[in-house]
């Protein structure tokens, strides 16, 4: 192992928020009371729920860094790499929403997956974070992939509203979103309350795998950028 | 049969999560090695 101070930190700090989260998804599975209508399949929620807020919130993160690469031009700009660290951890995080939404639609729906309109345009952002990745590997760094790949963050984000949106706008086999911005939240204080701790330590570790994996791209353009210089023996 | 499904969740969810931890600490560890071995033969090769 070959470690700075600085990575050191990062990574206890990293260890710190995984292990609250193992803390709040043990008591989510066995301590939190089971569910009114649901039972005990509900528990799935307290993964489910801040793996898709991540995912979103890493659409809006590669958003607001698609915005920020497309004002200031420059090639070796910081924030490409920021937006495509957050479209990999966007692509993470939407995976594993579809995954554990499936887990929770086999012994609720019956079935592993459906056309559903929220299950399809979940599933259109994971293709989208795909595709994004896809375009930003296969051109040649300059100025035409920073803007090609900025109008593609931006299209990215506009799936966002979409996704949130689709179980009021169709008749869908999902629930209305869990957590709304009426005010009205019906659930169980202590269901609540795990949710939202859930919630929070998914949010931080999201941002910690953005930051972690943003400066292991950082670092891999200065080995490329000095095995370069030397190959040219500057 | 309704646990399967919640313990494949949660299981599912500690070792993607801890699973892309560790990728990113290796990778870290690998780029520092090979920055600092770079390093080191340019100056090997500046002193010779």
């Amino acid at each position: 192992m070959n470690l700075t101070k600085k990575d050191k930190k990062a990574f206890f700090l990293g260890a710190g928020v995984f292990a609250a989260l193992v803390l709040v998804w043990t008591s989510a599975a066995w301590l939190v009371p089971a569910e009114a209508f649901q039972g005990e399949v509900y528990r799935i929620l307290y993964i489910h729920v801040p793996s898709a807020s991540c995912a979103f919130l890493c659409a809006s993160l590669l958003f607001g860094f698609s915005i920020a690469s497309l004002v200031k031009k420059s090639p070796q700009a910081q924030f490409g790499l920021w937006a495509r660290a957050s479209a990999e951890i966007g692509l993470f995080f939407t995976v594993l929403t579809l995954a554990t939404g499936s887990l929770w639609g086999k012994p609720t729906w019956g079935t592993w997956w459906t056309w559903d309109a929220r299950l399809t345009t979940t599933f259109v952002l994971a293709l989208l974070y795909g595709a994004y990745l896809l375009l930003e590997s296969s051109m040649p760094a300059g100025i035409l992939r920073q803007k090609v790949c900025a109008v593609m963050g931006v299209l990215i984000f506009a799936d966002v509203p979409i996704i949130y949106k689709s179980v009021t706008w169709w008749r869908t086999l999902h629930q209305p979103p869990t957590l709304n911005f009426a005010g009205s939240v019906p659930m169980d204080g202590p269901i609540l309350r795990t949710l939202i701790f859930s919630l929070v330590l998914c949010v931080a570790s999201c941002l910690w795998f953005v930051w972690q994996r943003s400066a292991n791209l950082r670092l891999r353009l200065l080995f490329e950028d000095q095995s370069f210089r030397q190959w040219r023996g500057v | 049969m309704t646990n399967t499904y919640i313990t494949a969740a949660f299981t599912l969810g500690l070792l993607a999560f801890l699973g892309l931890a560790l990728w990113l600490f290796l990778q870290r560890s690998r780029l520092r090695i090979l920055i600092k071995t770079l390093q080191e033969e340019e100056g090997e090769r500046k002193d010779a």
